[in-house]
């Protein structure tokens, strides 16, 4: 699969980076997180509908420049720096994707780029023929008064937005406690998963965000029992961030995952420098009939879990773009084939280090559809960087 | 450095090492800690405790040039990069500032002034001769495990370390209930009130911590409703700000108060305000996406707040300011720069926040003011 990054005039600031405004592997496009910015990457006007319309045109703007459009969109993430102003995107979007949304997540963020820029849509469309179902369960019948769908379905792609344990009226239960949030919200993945005619074996990546990051411990008690009879050579990829807003108050746990239903089994491959390699939990995964790889989470640390290069921003960075690469190569692939980085940094002020160190990885005319976010915590406290990526092969 | 005629000094660690305070302002008997006007040393490859042992190192060294030493210390606010590090910082604090523990409230920030420290430190400290009393009610026995007093006094002035909604051995009541929390946490200040020969009325100053900025509107009615009176012509300044993490999982809410025991029938010893940012006629925050101009509001409602109890902002000590970008900081020093002025005695300790009362509004400012 061949891939072509998207440049756009709009989005011309792009060029000093090692990232692409969007990149295209066959019928997939991932979108870099669209912002509310000029044409320097510098916020425009501050209210939060001004600046999500602009996000939206231009990733608009991206899909067209890309032979798509937006009713193509099936899977977003926005990513907020006050989560009160996600109904008001939300009510932008609606404008935009009408009857048939994404997939949808919105979380909060401690920061994008600049100061000022309030809200981040990163976004995958399917531009293919296969028709694209947008999917809201009966058991998320509180997501019907919005713009979004639970999951979202095209080609062999099955987009879960990220579940929290919200009942059918949209109440969260049972309030904190983050081990049953986590079972609830793990369900409710299940039922969109089935809705759309896929299951847990069609898991490739799994992404979740939690309020507190010290709520992953019994988070990761769930992810392992869940996926306690999953051979490790077949498990999926799991990245796990604590973020400053979750979906609803009162949510400590979101899970967002992405399917395929193409043929075969999933296929894992983990390093033997990853220090979680003896868990259900992978490198990177795939189907063996399928091209699209997600990688886990990348961390500074070595085989043994110890936190390498211990406040080096620079070098923590290269230390996971580092295990991307093996993990790539360990699928047959490349550095050239990863199309989509989602940098999670415990200081946002650090993304020009990591993109300073992904220009050693990646190409300035062609790099990775690119969103760095600020979180308030990884999965331990010596990490500057978690980085997420997608390839495709 | 000093000005005789205001009996100020201000005691500046130029060289501080990564986490140490910078910043000492004497005033009187009392020495507020910060990190201004030098915010010290990036220091990325220093850990937490590392950087804890700087800090109160560099603490007791700012306190004896005052003519203290950490036992006077009575009130310390600890912001943390990561919840997860609040422990070990408060195991260094624990062989640094004993047998009688200040009031502690430690709490996660989303960001700090300098890249790569992994906590900041504001404390003030009572150097006079009078008994520190140290407090900590059964009703939470379980603070006597903590490097921690739940309250500490010493003259006129109480300091209650941010409380929580929790049981007396330290489990969360009333899980994922907010404002369940705050009641209980209020219950907890007013106690330790009375237990220091004081009563709610004499809390001036309320500054509260929340996991989750959506949150603070519900506390609102539990705190105006249930504890204070709405029309309260001089209500305590209430600053409430989203924060990453609090002290244990499941925390939602952290309630730290300065009551003046001599503040009803003598005006008092410290003025405490906060800033409210200025909204506009649909209830929406004004200068919205301007960091310059919100720091500068919001100082200017400090100044108000000051010269309508006859002071002005060279009376503030202390400030603790929280911003939703750290990158808007910059915005709020110039603007600060000018208007407090570039030989202002003030220790300044900023951080960043993830929300703050109201959407849109950028910083949250706590001040100290000695008139």
């Amino acid at each position: 699969v061949s891939r072509t990054p998207v440049e756009l005039d709009e989005l011309g600031w792009y060029d000093r980076l090692p990232a692409s405004p969007a990149v295209r592997a066959g019928d997939l496009l991932f979108v870099s997180g669209q912002l509310g910015a000029d044409a320097r990457g510098l916020p425009i006007a501050s209210d939060p509908r001004g600046q999500a319309s602009r996000a939206l045109d231009d990733l608009q703007r991206v899909l067209e420049a890309a032979g798509g459009r937006m009713a193509d969109v099936v899977d977003v993430i926005s990513f907020h720096t006050d989560a009160r102003r996600v109904g008001a995107v939300l009510e932008v979007a609606g404008d935009y994707f009408g009857a048939d949304p994404p997939a949808w997540t919105a979380v909060g963020m401690t920061g994008s780029y600049a100061p000022g820029l309030d809200v981040s849509i990163r976004a995958i469309a399917h531009l293919g023929e296969a028709p694209k179902r947008a999917i809201v369960p009966d058991s998320h019948a509180w997501m019907r008064d919005l713009p979004i769908a639970a999951a979202c379905r095209k080609g062999p792609y099955v987009f879960v937005a990220g579940q929290t344990a919200a009942a059918a009226d949209g109440r969260i239960e049972p309030r904190g406690d983050h081990r049953a949030q986590a079972e609830r919200a793990y369900d409710a993945v299940g039922a969109c998963l089935e809705a759309a005619g896929a299951t847990m074996d069609d898991v490739l990546d799994i992404c979740s965000f939690h309020l507190d990051p010290r709520g992953m411990v019994p988070c990761e008690r769930v992810h392992l029992e869940r996926w306690r009879d999953t051979p490790i050579p077949n498990a999926p990829a799991w990245t796990a961030i604590g973020l400053p807003a979750l979906a609803a108050p009162g949510a400590l746990a979101q899970y967002r995952v992405i399917a395929d239903l193409s043929p075969g089994p999933r296929i894992a491959e983990t390093p033997a420098s990853i220090h979680w390699k003896n868990t259900p939990n992978s490198g990177g995964s795939r189907k063996r009939g399928g091209s699209l790889i997600g990688i886990a989470g990348e961390v500074a640390s070595d085989a043994e879990g110890n936190v390498t290069t211990p406040g080096d921003t620079l070098n923590q960075a290269r230390y996971c773009f580092n295990r991307i690469r093996e993990v790539v190569e360990m699928h047959g692939a490349s550095m050239d084939d990863v199309v989509e980085i989602t940098s999670f940094h415990k200081d946002h002020r650090d993304w020009e280090l990591v993109m300073a160190a992904g220009r050693e990885y990646f190409d300035l005319e062609a790099g990775p559809a690119w969103t760095p976010v600020g979180a308030i915590g990884l999965w331990s406290p010596g990490y500057q960087h978690e980085i997420h990526a997608l390839a495709v092969i | 450095m000093s000005d005789p005629t205001r009996s100020r000094e201000l005691i500046v660690n130029e060289d501080a090492a990564p986490g140490a305070p910078t910043t000492a302002v004497r005033a009187g008997d009392l020495v507020f800690i910060g990190q201004s006007p030098t915010p010290g040393a990036e220091g990325r490859e220093a850990d937490a405790r590392t950087q804890a042992q700087n800090a109160f190192a560099a603490l007791a060294q700012l306190l004896e040039t005052a003519g203290g030493d950490p036992g006077d210390v009575v009130d310390v606010v600890t912001l943390h990069s990561d919840s997860r590090t609040i422990d070990a910082v408060l195991e260094v604090g624990r062989e640094a500032l004993g047998p009688d523990f200040p009031a502690w409230t430690p709490v996660a920030c989303s960001a700090q002034r300098v890249p790569g420290r992994t906590v900041a430190l504001s404390a003030v400290a009572h150097l006079g001769d009078e008994p520190k009393q140290c407090i900590t009610p059964d009703t939470i026995k379980w603070w006597r495990e903590l490097p921690a007093s739940a309250g500490c006094r010493k003259g006129d002035l109480l300091f209650v370390a941010g409380q929580y909604g929790s049981d007396a051995d330290g489990n969360v009541n009333t899980p994922g209930d907010h404002a369940g929390q705050a009641r209980n946490a209020l219950n907890r200040i007013a106690e330790i009130c009375g237990l220091a020969g004081g009563r709610l009325d004499d809390v001036i100053d309320l500054l509260s911590f929340h996991q989750d900025p959506r949150w603070i509107a519900a506390v609102e009615s539990v705190y105006l409703g249930e504890f204070f009176d709405p029309d309260d012509p001089e209500p305590p300044a209430w600053t409430a700000v989203g924060m990453p993490g609090l002290l244990r999982l499941g925390m939602l809410g952290q309630y730290r108060a300065i009551a003046d025991l001599r503040a009803v029938t003598e005006g008092g010893t410290v003025l405490a305000t906060t800033a409210a940012p200025p909204r506009d006629a649909n209830g929406s925050v004004a200068h919205r996406g301007d960091p310059e101009a919100q720091a500068r509001a919001g100082f200017e409602l400090i100044a108000e707040g000051l010269a309508a109890r006859g002071g002005s902002l060279r009376d503030v000590v202390q400030l603790v300011s929280f911003h939703l970008d750290p990158g808007a900081l910059e915005a709020a020093e110039r603007v600060a720069r000018e208007l407090f002025g570039d030989d202002s005695e003030l220790a300044w300790t900023a951080a960043g926040m993830t929300g703050a009362r109201h959407e849109g509004q950028l910083h949250a400012f706590h001040a100290l003011a000695i008139p």
